[in-house]
């Protein structure tokens, strides 16, 4: 109890707060803005917080990273340009709601999952971390082989009305993953003998073509004209709280339990949380083919899971000093210069520090609603303004965050032929979740499934004879054996394949 | 522009077989049998399993192999995306020549003359966005826009 | 929106209200780092970057273009104009990617301005494994079949891959005896470790602090003349076994070719302050980084000599091209 009262006195202090909450308005401007993600807008701090006291300076890096990946559901929401790949999951749904003039329910819904995903994620890492890392670490690549392909079984449930399609589009992801030197074997793939592609497609001006610029050609081949429909307005977000709680705890539990699960994992971050819990919300869901079309329910899920791995992450970065993804990497270095080692020691010989920085993970999540309500406030008068007006300065906007993504025209590139591949799929009914699903977990696939190869010298047995990894694969199995299933069914009854294709158009 | 079954099944049949050939004169690791071709194979092998599911239905249901939408028939509309590719092409190849500022006036500017806003209005909002993108970007956000033949900005 | 401002605009404040004392520079100049933003490299880069700062009063930007095992980020910095305002933190991978064959550019392509710092490898395995020195630890890989030693740490035919196949190489030991198991960095080749994936990590002693203070692994032996300063207690590689091996992963900021002399010297002055000062010291060590620093020509000769032992070692394990 002295521990935490001590831990009070070090976030009670005019600094700290002042720094917290200015750290909190930059990570949500940086992580809106789309191109930059949540790790830049970490990055862009560290210089700063050399010249802070340790607890300020992580609280800075905490505030502004969690502020990030919830801000990027803003221009994902108001303009479908998802502002950090973790909001990419479900831009479908924020985008189409504001389309049906019921913005502030979408924002709302990302403000309060991201917060309570967020509270979650914290309330795990303050009782839990030590015994979690230790479970963390037992992970070896057999194990993160058999995550990845659930992973990818995701794509199944991601809504193509014609499962061939939603597959060629997830194996269109992978190609996309393969391209470049970043494969275990270290041979540059796909290259064609440029430099600049040795460096494989990023991820981030891949989204902002597929999304965004896709957008903008639909709008320009329409001259403009389906956009002024869209109502201007957004609302109250805090309006539909009580009844979006009430109605969606579940999967608000469940969102939580699979972010903070995957945010444990080392290599695998809140982007892959979104995923992965936005099709889990679907595959329990009574009304999967509402997903995609302006519903609710995914967003809850996935905007909570985001927001709890964000947190969880810093379990195995805190006990054991591994990055739970990139941004705790960067947290990493940043305790070492503040002198608060990562290791179990650190909860030993500086409690006070560490659990001063878990309440200003609770703080910053607590203030992420009031400074959220106020950048939606500004950021809706975008709403107002016509589209043809608004599309020319999108398209400026998105040039410039492809370009920011790795500062080279290259990204551009890459933003100009997906913007071309994002239309042309979505005109023929190849579903777009699946290729970005296979985008993200692509490399986590390969990697993990020729390194177990390496070491196992080709005996696939390697893959199942450990506990955790054989246990992964029999609920691979057994969802597997469920899909199957459900696919044999529809075979037999057309009538309800159609219904549901209908549904979904 | 709807491409039936058929066309697309085709198309990624031909692009499974491109990627497994490409992917067996992919270089291995010395002393091990697995490496950088084992995933493509494994992709190629997804491909052409989709793609004969996709002919198989698309031959079945004899639809036509190219539909182009009402959109696409009306030469304006077509028009403006060759249009909007070109700004982007030319942001690629003369961003770095012209640098960001004029880059990014000439392509909103263009953009704004292809939605039918007014040209005065125009030219305002596309001088003001660029000055804002320069600002946001470069200063605040330290993104290295190129400078061209612009000197830097007194901010 | 007013407080992001505010924060950005004290840190260059900071930086420009310096006086500039000559006519270099006159404008901001661009740092290039070939790793992620939050790396190693990329913290070390930022740190350099506030230093030169100071020294400069031109505000310094980290900008960084990565991928491609950091070839597209080396071939940017080769590629910029050599007027001063684009220089770049260039790592160990300048001499491995060459031999590789990923690409033409070698060192020869720089204007070499100072070494700043030198992180050696070190030899580590599981806390539990039944090794207590290194010299037992080569006795059994001598001893095994090929495939029963795994190492891991990095990519194939990167940094620490070369640091265990070299000290393989030195002690007489086929190099392939022990397979490589290829990992996106330390981190995850440190988790592999822990979870029994593999049984050696060759990193440098930094990147395993955290579990070696943790108790969850030991390191058995140092590739370089003298003891770590982090872990004094782990001895280095000739007090163990006589060999002459050593290898370190190393960061020097380096310009394009045909930098002007005036120019380069200012730099060096200014980068040998930076290196000096207590900014750039602190962090060092509380990051546990090695400090090294060596200016222009004998950073240029430095780069000459590690070039063509590791061109030998790699040609010696099939490596090289």
């Amino acid at each position: 109890m002295d521990v935490i009262l001590q831990a009070f006195g070090l976030v009670a202090n005019p600094n700290v707060i002042i720094t917290i909450i200015a750290a909190s308005i930059f990570g949500l401007f940086v992580g809106a803005v789309p191109g930059l993600t949540a790790t830049t807008a970490t990055a862009l701090l560290v210089p700063l917080t050399f010249f802070m006291d340790p607890v300020p300076a992580v609280g800075a890096i905490v505030a502004c990273s969690a502020m990030a990946i919830f801000a990027g559901d803003i221009p994902a929401a108001l303009l479908r340009i998802p502002g950090t790949p973790a909001s990419a999951a479900y831009v479908d749904d924020t985008y189409k709601l504001t389309q049906m003039g019921k913005a502030e329910l979408a924002l709302g819904a990302c403000v309060l999952f991201s917060a309570l995903g967020g509270l979650f994620g914290t309330i795990v890492l303050i009782f839990a971390a030590p015994s979690l890392a230790e479970f963390a670490v037992k992970f070896s690549s057999p194990e993160y082989f058999w995550i990845a392909l659930l992973g990818l079984t995701c794509a199944v449930f991601m809504g193509a009305s014609n499962p061939a399609k939603g597959l060629l589009s997830l194996f269109i992801g992978l190609v996309i993953a393969s391209v470049g030197l970043n494969n275990p074997a270290g041979v540059p793939r796909l290259t064609f003998g440029s430099t600049e592609m040795l460096a494989g497609i990023d991820f981030i001006p891949v989204m902002i073509g597929i999304f965004a610029i896709s957008e903008v050609f639909r709008t320009v081949l329409s001259g403009g004209r389906s956009w002024e429909e869209a109502p201007a307005a957004v609302g109250n977000i805090f309006r539909d709280w009580g009844s979006m709680l009430k109605r969606y705890w579940r999967q608000l539990l469940r969102g939580n339990v699979t972010g903070t699960v995957v945010g444990i994992l080392p290599g695998a971050g809140s982007d892959v949380a979104a995923y992965v819990s936005y099709a889990i919300s679907r595959w329990f869901s009574k009304t999967p083919e509402k997903y995609g079309t302006g519903h609710i329910e995914g967003v809850a899920e996935a905007g909570s899971a985001n927001n709890a791995a964000l947190s969880s992450a810093w379990v195995p970065a805190l006990v054991f000093g591994i990055p739970g993804d990139t941004m705790t990497a960067i947290v990493i270095g940043v305790l070492y210069i503040k002198g608060l080692n990562p290791g179990p020691t650190l909860f030993i010989f500086n409690p006070q520090t560490i659990y001063a920085v878990f309440l200003i993970f609770i703080l910053a999540n607590l203030i992420m609603i009031p400074l959220g309500w106020a950048l939606i406030k500004l950021s809706k008068n975008i709403l107002r303004v016509s589209k043809k007006v608004l599309m020319p300065l999108i398209l400026i906007f998105c040039i410039v965050g492809a370009f920011a993504s790795n500062n080279a025209v290259y990204g551009v590139t890459i933003m100009l032929v997906f913007g071309v591949v994002g239309y042309l799929m979505e005109e023929n009914g190849i579903p777009i979740a699946p290729c970005v699903l296979g985008i993200v977990i692509g490399p986590l696939l390969e990697k993990n499934l020729i390194t177990t190869l390496i070491k196992s010298q080709g005996n696939l047995m390697d893959f199942i004879n450990r506990p955790i990894s054989f246990g992964i694969f029999v609920l691979f199995c057994l969802i597997w054996v469920t899909i199957i299933i459900s696919w044999i069914r529809a075979a037999r009854r057309p009538d309800d394949e159609v219904a549901s294709v209908n549904a979904a158009d | 522009m709807r491409f039936s079954d058929t066309t697309i099944g085709a198309v990624f049949l031909l692009a499974g077989i491109l990627l497994a050939w490409y992917s067996f004169n992919l270089p291995a690791i010395p002393g091990q049998a697995y490496g950088a071709a084992t995933f493509p194979l494994l992709i190629a092998l997804g491909f052409v399993g989709c793609s004969v599911r996709l002919l198989f239905s698309g031959v079945r249901q004899g639809e036509p192999w190219l539909v182009l939408s009402d959109e696409i028939k009306n030469p304006r509309a077509l028009a403006g995306v060759a249009v909007t590719v070109l700004l982007v092409l030319f942001y690629i190849f003369f961003a770095d020549v012209l640098g960001f500022i004029p880059t990014a006036i000439i392509i909103t500017f263009a953009m704004f003359l292809l939605l039918k806003v007014h040209p005065g209005k125009a030219i305002v909002l596309a001088v003001l966005a660029a000055l804002v993108c320069d600002f946001v970007f470069r200063t605040l956000l330290l993104v290295p826009l190129p400078f061209g033949m612009i000197p830097r900005l007194p901010w | 929106m007013k407080f992001a401002k505010g924060i950005i605009a004290a840190l260059l404040l900071s930086a420009t209200a310096m006086p500039a004392w000559a006519d270099y520079p006159e404008r901001p100049i661009t740092l290039l780092v070939a790793w992620g933003a939050g790396g190693g490299t990329d913290a070390v880069a930022r740190v350099i970057a506030v230093g030169l700062e100071k020294e400069l009063g031109q505000s310094v930007n980290v900008v960084n273009r990565t991928g491609g095992s950091g070839v597209v980020g080396h071939a940017a910095m080769a590629d910029a104009a050599p007027d001063g305002y684009t220089l770049g933190l260039a790592t160990t991978e300048v001499n491995l990617m060459h031999w590789l064959g990923l690409t033409e550019l070698d060192y020869n392509v720089y204007t070499p301005l100072a070494l700043m710092n030198q992180d050696p490898a070190g030899v580590q395995v599981s806390a539990d494994s039944e090794y207590t020195n290194v010299n037992e630890l080569l006795e059994a890989i001598k001893a095994s079949k090929p495939g029963t030693f795994r190492a891991t740490g990095s990519g194939q035919g990167s940094s620490w891959h070369v640091a265990i196949a070299g000290l393989l190489n030195a002690s007489g030991i086929d190099a392939s005896t022990v397979t490589w198991v290829p990992s996106d960095g330390a981190a995850s080749g440190l988790q592999e470790l822990l979870s029994g994936g593999t049984e050696i990590v060759p990193t440098s002693l930094v990147e395993a602090r955290a579990l070696i203070e943790a108790g969850r692994v030991k390191s058995l032996a140092y590739m370089s003349k003298e003891r770590s300063t982090l872990f004094p207690d782990v001895p280095t590689l000739k007090e163990e076994t006589g060999s002459d091996w050593e290898f370190g992963a190393w960061r020097g900021i380096v310009a394009p070719k045909g930098l002007p002399d005036d120019i380069r010297d200012k730099l060096i002055a200014a980068l040998e302050k930076v290196y000096n000062s207590d900014d750039y010291n602190k962090f060092l060590s509380a990051q546990g980084f090695g400090a090294s620093f060596l200016p222009g020509e004998e950073f240029g000769k430095f780069l000459a000599t590690n070039d063509v032992n590791f061109g030998e070692t790699m040609k010696a394990i099939g490596l090289a091209k």
